[in-house]
């Protein structure tokens, strides 16, 4: 079932023609806990400014703020919940946007109900990589403890090899995987 | 019912509803039956409240409700020395202090979740500052031994005497988080 902001958010961007994948929490919730709220989604680096502009136009949202690749808009019909664009290039390493695009579009997301969603592991490669990693570490523990493998970690590294990011998330990963290994987390760890 | 080692029925008590608990064999020097509780739903919870066992469902509703819009499966929080003898359907959230689970409010709800996803239980906090009684968080964080958890979140704010545990996380990642999930709107 699609949950309403990610179909109001559909709605928008069906509307002004924008290609897109579901990251963040709302790709998450299919699998596994998530706060629930703000809608995620990635556009290739070509399709940035475009859409952006798009977007600035459209009656059901306000624009917030544009960092250059991450621009929060609000969907007025829902109370004013975010809904952030994302470029690409932002976690392309030091690749071209067009290729985590394509990366992501071919080989991980999958599509639920005409919607393309990221796999658990982009989310958790691309939280890894922001600048607030350490918060978003946090939320790896919590979708680990209600079923996700941890055994994806494995795959984040995979991803971070491919795009040439593994220096930086070497740290990061070790991090949560520490966390994991807490005693007083044992007891309520779950298998995927 | 009360809580032992094991449930036990006490004199004049009614059985347990049927494929709600298994019964143990009886044991020499036992005098009463022995029951293990097979727990599938909210109403088996329910059952074991009605009958003095402190254990209680942990569902995303109520979260959402105290203001972190989530999705989880339930938690089914019990004592920790419940948790071995207690087979369920839900993921069990093993507790050192059974008085935790009896009437659990917003500090009680806080503590909980410092369990498992210590952001919500921050965010949760926060959007209650005035409805939370700082003393009665201080008294169920220290039970639990929850101080790592809420130093992460950075709980202090709330309840300054709380002991600092380890590092907390940045604040402005913090509020980021909190920002990127607003409350649900008021029931009209």
């Amino acid at each position: 079932m699609t949950e309403p902001e990610v179909a109001a958010a559909d709605a928008i961007l069906a509307r002004h023609g924008v290609r897109y994948v579901v990251i963040g929490g709302q790709a998450i919730a299919r699998k596994a806990a998530t706060a629930t709220r703000d809608v995620d989604v990635m556009v290739a680096t070509a399709d940035y400014r475009r859409t952006l502009d798009e977007l600035r136009g459209e009656r059901d949202l306000a624009f917030d703020w544009d960092d250059g690749t991450l621009a929060r808009f609000r969907i007025l019909s829902l109370g004013g919940v975010p809904l952030d664009v994302l470029d690409a290039v932002t976690f392309a390493g030091h690749g071209p946007g067009e290729e985590f695009f394509r990366f992501l579009l071919e080989e991980a997301s999958e599509d639920t109900d005409g919607i393309r969603y990221a796999s658990p592991e982009l989310v958790w490669y691309t939280r890894l990589l922001t600048k607030r990693w350490r918060a978003y570490a946090e939320k790896i523990v919590t979708n680990v403890l209600d079923g996700l493998s941890p055994g994806r970690l494995e795959r984040v590294e995979e991803i971070a090899r491919r795009f040439g990011t593994e220096r930086e998330m070497r740290e990061r990963i070790a991090y949560v995987r520490a966390e994991l290994a807490r005693p007083d987390l044992e007891s309520l760890r779950s298998s995927e | 019912m009360k809580l032992e080692e094991s449930l036990r029925r006490e004199p004049g008590e009614r059985p347990p509803p049927e494929g709600m608990t298994v019964r143990r064999p009886h044991r020499p020097g036992r005098p009463r039956a022995e029951y293990r509780p097979h727990v599938q739903t909210a109403g088996d919870v329910e059952w074991l409240r009605r009958h003095r066992v402190p254990a209680f469902l942990l569902t995303a509703e109520w979260v959402s409700r105290s203001g972190y819009p989530v999705r989880f499966q339930p938690w089914l929080a019990v004592p920790s020395g419940l948790a071995a003898k207690i087979t369920s359907d839900f993921r069990l959230l093993p507790v050192r202090d059974p008085g935790l689970l009896e009437a659990p409010g917003l500090a009680e709800l806080v503590t909980l979740l410092l369990r498992f996803d210590p952001l919500a239980a921050r965010v949760v906090a926060v959007r209650n500052r005035g409805r939370i009684d700082p003393y009665e968080l201080y008294r169920r964080v220290r039970n639990e031994g929850a101080e790592r958890a809420a130093t992460k979140v950075r709980l202090q704010e709330l309840v300054p005497e709380l002991p600092r545990v380890g590092e907390p996380l940045p604040l402005e990642e913090l509020e980021w988080i909190e920002k990127n999930n607003p409350a649900l709107p008021e029931p009209a």
